[in-house]
């Protein structure tokens, strides 16, 4: 900066058009962007994408979005056969069309599909108990077995159409569906402990559940026509299930927060401008650079992901308390010493500051960066580019826009005089940190740890009372632990199946496990065997039922179906009643098949099941999930660990020449602000979880602020401090405000960072040189 | 689906336990007499094509608290348990075929009606049947019209007579198919060790 005034004035003044440029063709491109930008708020895409094995992600993405579109209703009538309720409830879903595809009703059609389905390719259906009968020669006498039985009510019509009986047996032996479930009246139906009837129907949303707008429609056209049901059959109860109901919340709420947040921290920063600069101009000024933060926080995180998650948008209002700083470090520059230097003068001052100040909280910001959760990678980017944005405005364009600004260069000066000379007793000093000591030590006493990712979500009681109810009646819980597995074509994954289901079978024969479900098609090298099979050794049982007396004719060659059931034709029919969540087939032909598994004894024996099958995996996507959170949670600590060891030394390398002990004193803000705002879980009876370390990355990297402007102002303390206690302020408004939030995780993000940041603030003096001239 | 008439068999053969009872609510006191009924069987399938019955007999038990054990003796062995959770139904050398309540839900639904004849749950047993109970000297008679799907599709009626215990079974499918079950010899000592390690 050695250059005269006005070729530097000309040089600024080609900057800030430039600047103005930028930023008038990223409002175009922001008008261009924002109405085809999609906002997500699916808490699952909140969730890291990576995993651990070895299932292609679309497939395991394939799946669950299709489970994310299932929505479940249980129907309690007031008698327990007084179906028109449920028949009406029925009907008005086949209505709509936001839903496809409605299931729990057994009419007539659907019972004769299934009959003539399993019928026809019972040759192709024959279940393992009859091949293994027809290989050791014993399903005539099973068949004799069955006609004698006064309890199977076998007619001389089944016998001539089914000698073999296949279609009886495939039934006796048919895959058990899990759950409590039966069928009453032709409708699917579970019991309470009550011994109330439930009906149960369940459907598909056309659409994808994550469009807000659109599932916000859609759940508000279902409690209207669950109003209606009411007040037709006043006593009929009605419980509901769907990721559609807790996402739709998640986006109410998050709307509601972002409002409330925004405005409230806008309201906020507004006063307290007000308050300390007694003029409009410094609002419109702050206004402007977090305008232009945001802007170029929103198309950067737009460009890079191609959408932003809600999540984002409600953490990202907390970042107006960070992008505030540079403005106002240089509006209180300007406030208190306007009448002594030039616009200029006072951004050259201040610049190695502000730009170590956006400096650290980038370092900070893009920690988060790596972190495999793409609601963080997303509010990382956000903060940078928003905080280069507001930045940016600031040193280009303020120095021109300040001239009016009025100088009362007494602000604030006896409080802050007086906060500072109380700070340089030693009595005080050391009985706050004492007193910060008991607070830390009493809140690290009550901390605990919690890695469940069930925190990313609150989810409002009565959804959760409702979903408690399901799964007491249906025992289908939602615990997402089963086996997927998977192959390169249909074909070769029903192969993997079959291979490893009596593996399975044998297991829950052990009593590792009580239950698992899966799909009832085999692979068409079973069906061609199953059909050989039958083939060879029809014959000699139809000879014996002859000579037993009963009139049967041989089925002649060509009138056995030799069709192959293939996975389209499977899904189309009866058969797959149930089932077809279970069986996911993508264009390529990549496919793979889905296991539930439930009443797990023993995890680990479970787990071992997949080893050494091809194309099997054991997922358990809620646990795989806590163990990223704990790894992550794991090494951000340590990485906080060094972090905090760098910082602490670089301070006392600073401040090596006042003496060892104002070197280690300057380490005391951050320390005591990180332990702080640990202890403040612990009061507040939040445990520590990921959140609150990303949280702990946040408050070292503002709080160092406090103490690097404190400590490098040598000449003028009152307006640093004034600087620092407004910029401390702003910060403790937006990300205080953060505690209002619906969600928990967010509250207990907010937390730290107020307890954290306060106690940066609260303890920044502490590096000040003694004695130091006013 | 024809497995419902064991449950619907096991419930008639509940029904076997009144003399002179004419309503159902007196039924309910005849019911808890006798935890265990024992008795020999015969039974003749008539089944349309053959030109004489199958025939077969055995020995039968039905306790209260265990279930139904179904030996037939003649003209192979055949066994079949049952309780109100699961149906076991075994012949020489092979494996048993085992039919769950998990499995077959619907059998589930049957045995929950099973349990509301347990206490004569009036209203339970005429949600699915037609009853017609009539007598003639000591000799009583319950004729069971299956109401609903699946039952009416399988049977159109179900007689049950007797005096003391129940003597006759007589079911008439819906195919005009007749099965006809006599007992004879009844006992109704408690379960020894042995008869109770046949339930298992």
């Amino acid at each position: 900066m050695k250059n005269n005034y006005f070729s530097n004035h000309i040089r600024l003044k080609k900057w800030a058009i430039s600047w103005l440029i930028i930023v008038i063709g990223l409002l175009f491109f922001a008008s261009y962007l924002l109405p085809n930008s999609k906002i997500n708020s699916s808490v699952l895409s909140l969730l890291p994408q990576e995993q651990n094995n070895n299932v292609p992600i679309d497939l395991i993405n394939g799946f669950q979005d299709r489970l994310d579109k299932q929505i479940v209703w249980l129907i309690k009538p007031a008698t327990n056969d007084e179906i028109q309720a449920v028949q009406w409830w029925y009907n008005t879903l086949k209505q709509q069309d936001f839903i496809q595809d409605i299931n729990g009703q057994f009419d007539q059609n659907f019972q004769q599909d299934w009959g003539v389905f399993a019928y026809q390719y019972r040759y192709q259906l024959a279940d393992p108990q009859t091949i293994n009968r027809l290989r050791e020669q014993t399903q005539f006498d099973w068949v004799l077995s069955q006609i004698y039985s006064p309890f199977s009510g076998i007619s001389v019509n089944e016998l001539n159409n089914d000698p073999l009986l296949l279609t009886r047996s495939a039934q006796i032996n048919q895959l058990s569906t899990a759950g409590n479930l039966s069928i009453t009246n032709n409708w699917l139906t579970g019991k309470d402990n009550d011994g109330n009837t439930w009906y149960m129907l369940y459907g598909e949303l056309t659409g994808s559940s994550f469009n807000m707008k659109q599932s916000h429609q859609i759940v508000n056209q279902l409690s209207i026509l669950e109003n209606q049901l009411k007040q037709q059959w006043p006593n009929t109860e009605i419980l509901k299930r769907g990721v559609i109901f807790y996402s739709d919340n998640a986006a109410t709420q998050a709307k509601s927060d972002i409002s409330t947040i925004g405005t409230l921290s806008m309201l906020g920063i507004i006063f307290l401008i007000l308050a300390v600069f007694r003029s409009i101009r410094p609002i419109l000024l702050t206004l402007l650079s977090i305008a232009i933060g945001i802007l170029c926080g929103t198309i950067a995180v737009l460009v890079i992901f191609g959408e932003i998650h809600i999540m984002t948008i409600v953490m990202s209002s907390s970042i107006i308390g960070v992008a505030i700083d540079y403005s106002l470090h240089y509006l209180t520059e300007r406030l208190l010493h306007g009448d002594r230097e030039s616009p200029n003068q006072s951004l050259t001052k201040l610049l190695p500051t502000l730009v170590i100040a956006l400096y650290t909280s980038l370092i900070t910001y893009l920690i988060l960066l790596i972190t495999p959760f793409p609601g963080l990678k997303q509010l990382s980017i956000f903060a940078c580019f928003g905080l280069i944005g507001a930045f940016l405005s600031v040193i280009l364009w303020y120095p021109f826009l300040v001239h009016k600004l009025q100088v009362r260069a007494n602000t604030g000066q006896t409080l802050l005089t007086l906060w500072l000379n109380l700070w340089q007793k030693k009595a005080m000093q050391l009985s706050m940190i004492f007193a910060a000591l008991i607070f830390i030590g009493v809140g690290l006493a009550n901390l605990t740890i919690d890695d469940d990712i069930g925190r990313l979500q609150t989810i409002p009681p009565i959804l959760h009372s409702e979903e408690q109810q399901i799964i007491a009646i249906t025992k289908q819980s939602t615990d997402q632990k089963w086996f997927i597995v998977y192959g390169e074509t249909p074909e070769k994954t029903l192969q993997h199946l079959e291979q490893f289901l009596p593996k399975l079978e044998d297991a829950k024969q052990k009593g590792i496990l009580t239950q698992y479900q899966t799909i009832n098609l085999p692979s068409k090298q079973k069906q061609q065997q199953n059909i050989a099979i039958i083939e060879q050794y029809s014959p000699d049982i139809i000879t014996a039922l002859q000579q037993l007396g009963l009139d049967i004719k041989f089925p002649s060659i060509e009138k056995v179906n030799h069709e192959l059931i293939t996975p389209e034709l499977w899904l189309q029919h009866a058969i797959s009643q149930g089932r077809k969540l279970l069986w996911f087939s993508e264009e390529n032909g990549h496919s793979a098949a889905l296991i539930p598994i439930s009443g797990i004894t023993n995890i680990n024996a479970v787990k071992q099941l997949a080893q050494n099958e091809p194309g099997v995996e054991w997922l358990d996507r809620r646990q795989e999930f806590n163990n990223m959170f704990t790894n992550y949670r794991v090494h951000l600590t340590q990485l906080l660990i060094a972090t905090i060891i760098v910082i602490c030394l670089s301070f006392i390398y600073r401040n090596r020449h006042h003496g060892v002990k104002m070197a280690l004193k300057s380490t005391l803000p951050i320390l005591l602000s990180v332990g702080c705002a640990l202890s403040i879980q612990g009061f507040t009876q939040q445990p520590l979880n990921l959140f609150s370390m990303l949280a702990l990355i946040l408050v070292i990297g503002i709080g160092i602020d406090y103490s690097l402007f404190l400590s490098n102002h040598s000449e003028q303390k009152q307006s640093a401090l004034l600087a620092v206690s407004m910029a401390a302020l702003t910060t403790l408004l937006s990300f205080g405000l953060l505690v209002l939030s619906h969600t928990s995780a967010i509250v207990g993000f907010g937390l730290v960072l107020v307890g954290g940041i306060f106690a940066a603030f609260l303890f920044a003096p502490l590096v000040i040189k003694p004695h130091y001239k006013k | 689906m024809k497995k419902y008439f064991i449950t619907c068999f096991t419930l008639l053969m509940m029904v076997s336990h009144f003399s002179y009872a004419i309503t159902l609510e007196q039924l309910q006191l005849q019911f808890a007499q006798y935890p265990v009924t024992r008795a020999d069987f015969t039974q003749d399938r008539y089944i349309q094509g053959l030109s004489k019955p199958l025939h077969s007999t055995g020995k039968m038990i039905i306790s209260k608290t265990l279930g139904l054990w179904w030996q037939q003796k003649t003209p192979f062995i055949m066994t079949l348990k049952m309780n109100d959770q699961r149906m076991e139904q075994q012949i020489a050398n092979q494996a048993p075929q085992i039919i769950t309540a998990q499995a077959q839900p619907q059998l589930f639904q049957f045995n929950s009606l099973l349990s509301a004849v347990f206490d004569a749950d009036k209203n339970t047993l005429e949600q699915n049947f037609t009853l017609t109970l009539s007598q003639q000297d000591k000799q009583w008679q319950l004729i069971l019209h299956p109401k609903a799907a699946p039952l009416n599709k399988i049977f159109t009626q179900i007689e049950l007579s007797g005096t003391k215990y129940l003597s006759q079974i007589i079911i008439d499918d819906k195919q005009h198919d007749k099965t006809i079950i006599t007992f004879t010899n009844h006992n109704t000592k408690p379960l020894t060790t042995d008869e109770k390690q046949l339930f298992q």
